[in-house]
């Protein structure tokens, strides 16, 4: 593919490079320069796509090895959980959420998952990849891809349960 | 093989045992219609999905678009510029020795 078909897909791809950097590093700032630096290394590597695989897949995977660089040149790999990123936290929630109470409790209940988990999470509830797919972008086996969704499902299940049967009641 | 809906609720939800669990998670490895069915099923993945799928916000995104290719951007024009003046030199050279 040409570095100018490569940019021409990005822009389409932003929010799942965000939101997939977001669950890796747990940082806004940061998010944004991962994002950056896997935009630049896609077009780079542009030749390197191929166009019968999954675009954002191929991004993904960019950004997951950028950001895995990242760790070792800072030597402080810790499985460092997202409690600490406060939703009020990212300054600019999309249209309607800033009020949904629901939504933000939601997502600070990703954001307190462990980092493995949580880049889970985020390609096959949010991205709906499937679990092979998830596998080969987190370069895991797939049985890990199982038993961290299992794990995070376990976390998150009570709170997405009582809501559910509030939201009931309510109806 | 097949397996009810229930079935696969009690597999997701960790209450199926350990056997049956692990028949389910093999298949699942091997048909694309089981697995597409047990992620459809997934009483945790809807309300996830629907609240994080909001993030970025859009003023996130803009600034996101536009310097995520700020310095590709930058880069081309500063080669535009060297050719530029690469030509430049070039045509002043070469004038120089025609005179």
């Amino acid at each position: 593919m040409k570095p100018r078909s490569v940019r021409d897909l990005l822009p389409r791809s932003l929010p799942s490079i965000w939101r997939f950097a977001l669950s890796l590093t747990g940082d806004v700032e940061m998010t944004n320069d991962l994002v950056q630096s896997t935009c630049l290394r896609a077009v780079e590597k542009a030749d390197q796509f191929r166009s019968s695989g999954s675009f954002e897949g191929w991004c993904l995977q960019i950004c997951r090895s950028i950001w895995l660089n990242e760790l070792r040149s800072r030597a402080s790999r810790q499985d460092k959980a997202f409690a600490t990123l406060d939703v009020d936290q990212i300054p600019d929630l999309a249209p309607g959420i800033e009020h949904n109470l629901y939504a933000k409790e939601i997502i600070s209940r990703v954001m307190a998952l462990p980092d493995a988990q949580r880049s889970v999470v985020e390609l096959v509830f949010v991205q709906q990849f499937t679990y092979s797919e998830a596998a080969v972008i987190l370069d895991i086996p797939i049985g890990t891809v199982m038993s961290r969704l299992h794990a995070s499902r376990k976390a998150l299940k009570e709170f997405a349960g009582v809501t559910k049967r509030e939201k009931r009641k309510e109806q | 093989m097949t397996y009810s809906d229930q079935e696969l609720l009690a597999f997701l939800n960790g209450d199926l045992d350990g056997k049956r669990a692990a028949e389910i998670e093999q298949t699942m490895r091997v048909d694309r219609d089981l697995e597409s069915r047990v992620m459809a099923l997934d009483p945790v993945a809807s309300p996830v999905r629907e609240a994080m799928i909001a993030l970025p916000g859009r003023h996130i995104l803009k600034d996101l678009e536009k310097s995520a290719f700020v310095s590709d951007v930058s880069a081309g024009k500063s080669r535009q510029w060297l050719k530029l003046a690469a030509v430049l030199v070039l045509g002043a050279v070469m004038g120089g020795s025609a005179m």
